[in-house]
């Protein structure tokens, strides 16, 4: 892949990507499009070796989504596990709050249930796509997906 | 029902992204930096090549002019044995001493030929 067919690629998917990633990161925009630079940096180190242009948004979605892992991870080793977890929507940087509640969901939803849902809902991907995309079997998918589900349906009644 | 809410929710979440051009600018020149590692990498890589073929020629060469001086060597460390009082010590095989003596230098002159070339390179990149 050239650098010119990488940088089309990425203009094709950033939009849904950066969105992706703002949702994964409970509304901190900043750190998403943190994430999203590493991740499309990665992903440009390693493009030599890729062959299918036409999987390329699944492959940087698990890329984006092995960043924040590494991230998490990274914070924890440094902030604490109780610190890491308490990053909520009152840190995030979306001016407007309006996903405040939403951001409140999915701030308590581990990151690979957090995924599987957003990937599904927001992104439309398969189960076996997601599955391929969060390295997990289909079945634990579906199971992310019906405690995600349960989840937000809590969110929706009390709203 | 649910599901559909829980669609409709995802489907209108319009978060607030920085500007895509600044995204791209930032990472185009994220880019940039990627590829002048990439070629200085590179670089180093293929001056290390030449620095390890030089040292391997160097040891190589050095290693064949001592084999050929070998008897002259052998000679001298004779003389030289016979001139010495009986120590010990110097009664070990002349050809061994030889040898090791050889293996030494030649080693020496790679590892030496190998810095040399190694700076000349880089200095020679440098301007």
């Amino acid at each position: 892949m050239t650098r010119e067919q990488f940088i089309s690629h990425v203009e094709g998917t950033q939009k849904a990507f950066r969105r992706f990633l703002v949702a994964l990161c409970v509304g901190d925009s900043q750190l998403a499009d943190d994430i999203a630079q590493e991740a499309y940096i990665k992903a440009y180190l390693s493009c030599d070796s890729f062959n299918s242009p036409d999987k390329f948004n699944a492959w940087i979605f698990r890329i984006g989504y092995n960043t924040f892992i590494d991230h998490r991870r990274s914070v924890r080793l440094f902030a604490g596990y109780d610190e890491a977890g308490n990053i909520t929507s009152s840190d995030a940087t979306d001016a407007s709050f309006r996903y405040q509640a939403l951001y409140a969901a999915l701030d308590s939803l581990p990151p690979k249930e957090r995924t599987s849902v957003l990937l599904f809902y927001m992104e439309g991907y398969s189960i076996k796509e997601i599955a391929e995309i969060v390295e997990a079997s289909q079945d634990a998918v579906k199971q992310h997906l019906s405690r995600g589900r349960n989840h937000l349906r809590g969110l929706l009644s009390n709203e | 029902m649910d599901e559909d809410k829980i669609k409709d929710l995802f489907q209108n979440f319009q978060p607030e992204l920085s500007s895509d051009t600044l995204f791209l600018a930032g990472l185009k020149k994220h880019m940039e930096a990627v590829e002048l590692v990439k070629r200085h990498a590179a670089a180093a890589r293929r001056r290390n090549r030449i620095a390890v073929a030089v040292a391997a020629l160097s040891g190589f060469v050095t290693g064949v002019i001592f084999t050929l001086l070998m008897q002259l060597l052998g000679d001298r460390a004779a003389s030289i044995e016979f001139s010495l009082p009986s120590i010990p010590a110097f009664s070990f095989d002349r050809q061994i001493i030889a040898w090791t003596i050889m293996a030494a230098l030649s080693v020496t002159m790679a590892i030496n030929a190998y810095e040399i070339t190694l700076s000349r390179l880089s200095a020679k990149k440098t301007i």
